[in-house]
């Protein structure tokens, strides 16, 4: 059907002009598009440097894998921001960010975890001793 | 003019093909990520500890949970709904594991009053007999040392998420 509509076009350079303002608009769309839908992620990728500087002194064994995994993710925001590849980059920043956060929850869950345990522990043994003092 | 015809009827017939075989084949769109993502959500809104010690989080997993949904149900990239699905799913996951975080919390803080209560009764003990006895008895043994989170507090497993 495009050829239908552009039979009245006599003229073969009045074709080509058309054709090649038509590439230069989509191009200028495309662009324009990109540049004003997609601003550089600096924030999603202040927000995942934040995460995993609150994580990396919290995690020492428990959620390493998890913050191993931020880190990367992180590395690669970064990249992708610099390449100008903005789409990517906050995929990878937002991912980043949960991940790290988890890294973050599992760590610190294993470290409570453990302080509870012994505080337990105190306490059955302090149960004990009374228990043999009123024997 | 017959074989205009039989052209046009090869071409609808080749049209209706590829419909019915796009409507066959289908299209990839990222419905495993987004079943996962429903799946870790489900579980962790099912768990009463979690909508009772980590109703933020759980907001959170519900919100990105939401937007997988929106973007899956208005046909947007396949990328896009995965990536929001892995948010909900690992966010529905950092609320499980802070409501397992606070409750071991609140048994450490449980566990360090019964602590102290048991003391100061195994030490009132120990001066009563010593003070019947009329001798210095020998103090209660020393419980275990108080067993102390040797970092500060945990604070929120969330960091507020960059605006949209």
């Amino acid at each position: 059907m495009p050829y239908m509509a552009c039979k009245g076009c006599t003229d073969r350079s009045d074709l080509q002009r058309s054709f090649r303002l038509a590439l230069g608009l989509g191009a200028l769309a495309l662009g324009l598009g990109a540049c004003s839908s997609m601003p550089r992620p600096d924030p999603q990728i202040d927000a995942a440097r934040a995460a995993v500087s609150k994580a990396q002194p919290v995690v020492l064994q428990d959620g390493s894998m998890e913050l191993r995994v931020a880190q990367y993710k992180l590395a690669r925001a970064e990249q992708d921001a610099e390449r100008g590849d903005y789409t990517n980059a906050r995929i990878y920043a937002e991912q980043a960010q949960v991940d790290a956060d988890y890294a973050r929850a599992i760590a610190e869950n294993a470290r409570v975890e453990r302080a509870a345990a012994d505080a337990n522990l105190g306490v059955r043994r302090l149960q004990d001793q009374l228990d043999r003092r009123a024997k | 003019m017959r074989a205009e015809a039989i052209r046009h009827a090869a071409l609808a017939a080749v049209c209706a093909c590829t419909l019915v075989a796009g409507g066959c084949t289908s299209v990839p769109r990222a419905t495993n990520e987004l079943e996962a993502a429903r799946d870790v959500y489900r579980s962790a809104a099912a768990n009463p500890q979690v909508q009772a010690r980590a109703p933020v989080e759980l907001e959170l997993a519900e919100r990105d949970l939401r937007d997988a949904e929106n973007l899956h149900s208005a046909d947007a990239a396949p990328a896009r709904v995965a990536h929001f699905a892995y948010l909900a799913a690992q966010r529905a996951r950092i609320a499980m594991k802070t409501a397992e975080l606070r409750a071991a919390e609140a048994s450490y803080a449980m566990a360090n009053e019964q602590r102290d209560r048991l003391q100061l009764e195994l030490d009132s003990r120990a001066s009563a007999a010593s003070s019947s006895g009329g001798q210095t008895s020998q103090p209660a043994p020393v419980a275990p040392a108080q067993p102390t989170l040797n970092a500060p507090p945990a604070q929120p497993a969330y960091s507020a998420p960059a605006p949209r």
